[in-house]
């Protein structure tokens, strides 16, 4: 085993919540990891002297994800679900039950509706658990920067949840 | 109060302020109950967006795990070379349920000519394979969607030119590229007609998944919307 293969593996707890966090979806997360780990062995060469292992595999994590979204938005308007996709059964389940299971899911579409650069930064702060200094560094901005677009995706987030609500 | 800004907010609700801030917010806090009303929104937000995720895996990584990612012993090559995991396709989430083994590329065209059942392809120079007949028409006239023996699925530009998705009835699908006067068809993929694939459905044209890697790879830029397709369609697809 290399010693950069040794260094990915005490990283991987890391690595693995960070997929988690952009990904969420356990096979999508998965295919997250591998190809970070994928990519950072091909191209271990390519690292400069000075970055750490993590940071830069956090943002070959980023740049592979952001590629991917931007993929599959591609083909977002050839794709619908079925129409009996994602229906909540309400057998056995109580109604108070589905609310929590309904507002959750509500809350996290309104996550991923958000621009890019600002789900970017919502998921690494607090999915990810990463600080703001740390955060910004995986984005490649100023800290100034990753603060401002958590601060506009968060209270983009609270405006049209409070919007949906008096729709309903 | 609004002159303190959601950035501000933000960080105290993480627990980012800094020490010399701290202090004067909370002072601001205690006197201010709009401003104790946003504290308390994105404090509730916040909570909502971590419940929503639902708990993030644990720090335990099982030697199974290690093994499938490669960096267990010597097994870098695994990941350098076609020997890796089959990777999975980039529309994986959503294209699970598809057989990929049941579609072949083009390499399938030339015998797949021979007994073809319509007249949508023809041989070119070359040993190019260009669209005859209502695939040819269709590549040209119609737009994304329309109703028809063949439907479009989508236009978009490549270094070869402006190229098109299609689909037919009949389980044939694929790209066409237009080179001067005619359809040249660079990928064609046969038994593409199950469209179900398990939880989704295409909905413009069952565009068989290996037509999507391709397109994927030939893409310059987005695809067209309806414009832009409806004035090519009447610029005859000229560059």
């Amino acid at each position: 085993m290399s010693d950069t293969q040794r260094e990915i593996v005490l990283l991987l707890p890391r690595l693995r919540r960070m997929a988690w966090a952009l990904a969420r979806d356990g096979a999508d997360g998965d295919d997250l990891l591998q190809r970070t780990v994928e990519r950072t062995l091909e191209r271990a060469g390519e690292r400069k002297a000075g970055i750490r292992l993590d940071l830069w595999m956090f943002r070959v994590m980023k740049n592979l994800w952001i590629d991917e979204m931007r993929t599959r938005n591609r083909w977002k308007r050839l794709v619908e679900p079925l129409p009996d996709h994602d229906v909540i059964g309400d057998e056995g389940v109580l109604a108070d039950g589905i609310a929590d299971v309904v507002e959750l899911a509500r809350i996290r579409t309104l996550v991923e509706e958000l621009p890019e650069e600002q789900r970017l930064a919502v998921k690494l702060v607090l999915l990810g658990g990463h600080s703001y200094t740390e955060a910004a560094d995986i984005l490649e901005v100023p800290e100034g920067t990753l603060t401002s677009r958590l601060a506009r995706g968060r209270a983009a987030l609270l405006q049209r949840y409070q919007v949906g609500r008096t729709r309903h | 109060m609004t002159d303190i800004s959601d950035i501000d907010v933000i960080a105290y609700v993480d627990g980012c302020l800094n020490d010399q801030a701290r202090p004067a917010f909370e002072a601001r806090l205690r006197d201010d109950p709009a401003l104790a009303e946003r504290v308390e929104a994105h404090r509730w937000m916040t909570r909502q967006i971590v419940s929503a995720y639902g708990p993030p895996p644990g720090d335990a990584v099982d030697s199974g795990l290690i093994a499938r990612l490669g960096l267990a012993g010597n097994t870098v090559v695994a990941f350098t070379g076609q020997g890796g995991r089959p990777r999975r396709h980039v529309f994986a989430a959503v294209m699970s349920g598809v057989i990929a083994a049941s579609l072949a590329l083009g390499l399938f065209v030339g015998r797949w000519l021979e007994r073809a059942p319509a007249p949508w392809l023809q041989g070119g120079p070359q040993a190019q394979v260009l669209a005859d007949g209502a695939l040819a028409e269709s590549l040209s006239g119609n737009l994304t969607g329309q109703a028809g023996p063949v439907r479009i699925g989508m236009s978009f530009r490549t270094r070869q030119g402006l190229c098109r998705t299609f689909s037919t009835g009949t389980g044939l699908s694929g790209i066409g590229c237009r080179q001067g006067e005619r359809w040249v068809v660079p990928v064609v993929v046969t038994g593409a007609a199950s469209t179900s694939t398990g939880d989704y459905r295409l909905a413009a044209g069952d565009v068989a998944p290996a037509v999507m890697a391709e397109v994927d790879r030939r893409i310059i830029g987005d695809p067209f919307d309806a414009s832009a397709e409806k004035a090519s369609v009447e610029k005859g697809w000229k560059n």
